[in-house]
């Protein structure tokens, strides 16, 4: 028997130990599990944001990405090489969607930015003095601006305005929207004056703040993803032009010469994933709006 | 040249035993363990851990050992395990990286009949998993702060609502908007007296200045939250409820100030943020040289390599 496999054993063993040790003090996997899942939340929610920023569904999202990567693998195999194959896989999975994202990110802050307008709306319906908040709210959402058209619907028809927020922040996915909404729920049981009062004091400039954090935040995005997009352009042309030169293609027809070029293709997708790091961003805090209603409820309960 | 490897691996081993033993009193004197005894008994002995006692003596090393604490990250990072919990799990997690390396080394011996890397590097590569481990800890923390941070920076002119009609206090609004964040961690650390793990006073015997059961005000312990923790949102909500109860200002003023000051802050760091990035961003696309050669210089390397062939 190999001294190397006896030490493995013993190491094992020891790792066993101390796993056991870690169980008795109460320590386990199940912990994690809800860890996990925390984590992957973000990453849906960050889906969902794009797909609402394009006006669709998660499902239609989520059906065009990987629709964008199998229309990449079939061009890759029409093409031939193992390479090919892959990179154009890895172009639909992940260069389609952060083509779309800059759009969806686009007319999320198109959105937001008519919620000031619409804030201003709301105080001048409520400054003639004849609508409560709740009737100004439903009949600004019978003629919306067209950017808020889509999230105000809920608002239409509501029986609770209440419920209607929540709805409308929900369709709206937007921190930004969501933040209008909780600040209504909080108004909601307030007089007219009041509200009116604390929209022009507090709400109006803090709206006017978080958009013009929201509009450098944009700004960075932009131009993170134009110097990605430079990188890309370049380096598809440098790739057209050496597989245009036959005795250049030649050396890239062999095994040594697909692997080159994927180590290749990783440097550029790990240049992107730099750029991405470096761009400066702010996140916002997202508020459970369905939770703030229920707080709300339970306040008078 | 001779083996050194099992010499060094049973001085490694010895040395451990020999610390081991040291630590838990066998080389003390009878006379001294049974001093340390009756002094404990009394509260007349220092028992605070080594680390406290050489900060007392020198400063500097009190903001070394704070910043690195490892309890102090986990509480900071809202783990529910202790220093030796944390220490057994990374001792896992580097045993089974160097099993999984050494059977890697083991079956590639198969081939070749002899071991292709050192069981030794695999070892100290598997060692890395501590360090690696310890930063993890050190980036969650620092997350958890920014988020906290965050979480009530982005909230103050809901409180500043909430605080308007007088029906809540400043702390009763931080609450409520804690409970309505989707991210729980400024609601974690207020719920339950969680704080309480690293704001509270240590119950030692040599701590006379504040009794253990002492009833604090918020604003105390707002400070004490902001200082144990590193949260600057909570010293500056301490400074604005002091200012309220001192000058007898209207809460959601206060707060609605603080709301735009702090805002106005954060397009400020935002913009240095934005300007420092620039140039490193222009090297990161400098960095689009290497695959460039890359692509262009290996069908040349293999020409020329077939040339000499």
């Amino acid at each position: 028997m190999s001294p190397l496999l006896f030490f493995i054993e013993v190491l094992l063993l020891v790792a066993v130990g101390l796993v056991v040790l870690l169980a008795a003090g109460g320590f386990g996997p199940g912990r994690h599990r809800g860890r996990v899942l925390e984590r992957l939340e973000p990453l849906l929610d960050r889906e969902r944001y794009v797909a609402s920023g394009l006006g669709w569904s998660l499902r239609v999202w989520l059906a065009i990405r990987l629709g964008a990567a199998g229309l990449g693998l079939a061009v890759g195999a029409l093409i031939g090489t193992p390479v090919v194959i892959l990179g154009l896989g890895v172009v639909g999975l992940f260069g389609v969607p952060w083509w779309l994202k800059a759009r969806a990110a686009q007319r999320k802050l198109e959105m937001d930015r008519a919620l000031i307008p619409f804030m201003i709306n709301l105080i001048n319906l409520l400054s003639q003095g004849q609508q409560t908040l709740n009737h100004a709210l439903k009949d600004l959402a019978q003629n919306p601006d067209p950017r808020l058209a889509h999230a105000l619907e809920p608002l239409k028809e509501a029986e609770s305005v209440s419920d209607a927020l929540v709805e409308v922040a929900r369709r709206g996915m937007s921190p930004m929207l969501e933040r209008v909404c909780v600040d209504l729920l909080l108004s909601m049981d307030q007089t007219p004056e009041a509200f009116i009062e604390q929209a022009q004091k507090i709400l109006i400039p803090q709206y006017d703040q978080d958009l013009e954090i929201q509009a450098r935040n944009h700004a960075a995005l932009a131009g993170g993803r134009q110097n990605g997009l430079i990188v890309i352009a370049v380096m598809a042309v440098a790739f057209v032009v050496v597989m245009r030169v036959e005795t250049l293609r030649a050396a890239y027809a062999g095994l040594v010469g697909q692997l080159m070029l994927l180590v290749d293709g990783a440097m550029i997708v790990g240049i992107l994933g730099i750029l991405d790091l470096m761009t400066p961003r702010t996140p916002w805090i997202r508020w459970d709006v369905a939770a703030v209603r229920e707080q709300m409820r339970r306040r008078y309960a | 040249m001779p083996d050194l490897a099992l010499p060094l691996l049973l001085l490694a081993l010895g040395g451990g035993l020999g610390a081991l033993l040291w630590r838990f009193g066998a080389f003390t004197p009878r006379a001294v363990v049974a001093w340390s005894r009756i002094g404990r008994h009394h509260h007349l002995t220092d028992e605070r851990p080594l680390d406290e006692r050489l900060a007392d003596r020198v400063p500097s090393l009190a903001r070394l050992f704070r910043q690195t604490s490892v309890p102090r990250l986990l509480a900071i990072a809202n783990r529910r395990e202790n220093l030796n919990t944390w220490l057994i799990r990374v001792a896992v997690y580097v045993l089974v990286v160097g099993v999984a390396l050494l059977a890697v080394d083991l079956l590639a011996s198969f081939s070749s009949h002899q071991l292709p890397v050192p069981p030794l590097a695999c070892l100290v590569l598997a060692g890395l998993f501590v360090p690696l481990s310890y930063l993890s800890l050190q980036l969650e923390a620092r997350r958890r702060q920014d988020t906290i941070n965050r979480a009530i920076a982005q909230s103050l002119s809901e409180m500043a609502i909430l605080t308007y009609t007088g029906e809540y206090t400043v702390s009763g609004a931080l609450e409520f908007v804690a409970r309505c964040h989707r991210q729980r961690s400024l609601l974690d650390l207020l719920a339950d007296d969680n704080w309480r793990r690293l704001a509270w006073p240590q119950d030692t015997p040599l701590a006379l200045a504040l009794r253990s059961n002492q009833l604090l005000s918020t604003v105390t312990i707002y400070q004490r939250i902001g200082r144990a923790y590193d949260l600057e949102m909570f010293d500056e909500l301490a400074a604005s409820m002091r200012r309220i109860a001192e000058k007898g200002l209207v809460p959601s003023d206060v707060l609605t100030s603080l709301a735009a000051a702090t805002g106005k802050k954060h397009i400020t760091a935002m913009t240095v943020r934005m300007e420092q990035a620039r140039p490193r961003m222009a090297l990161a696309v400098g960095l689009m040289v290497v695959p460039l050669l890359s692509l262009i210089l290996y069908p040349a390397a293999v020409a020329i390599s077939n040339a000499f062939h």
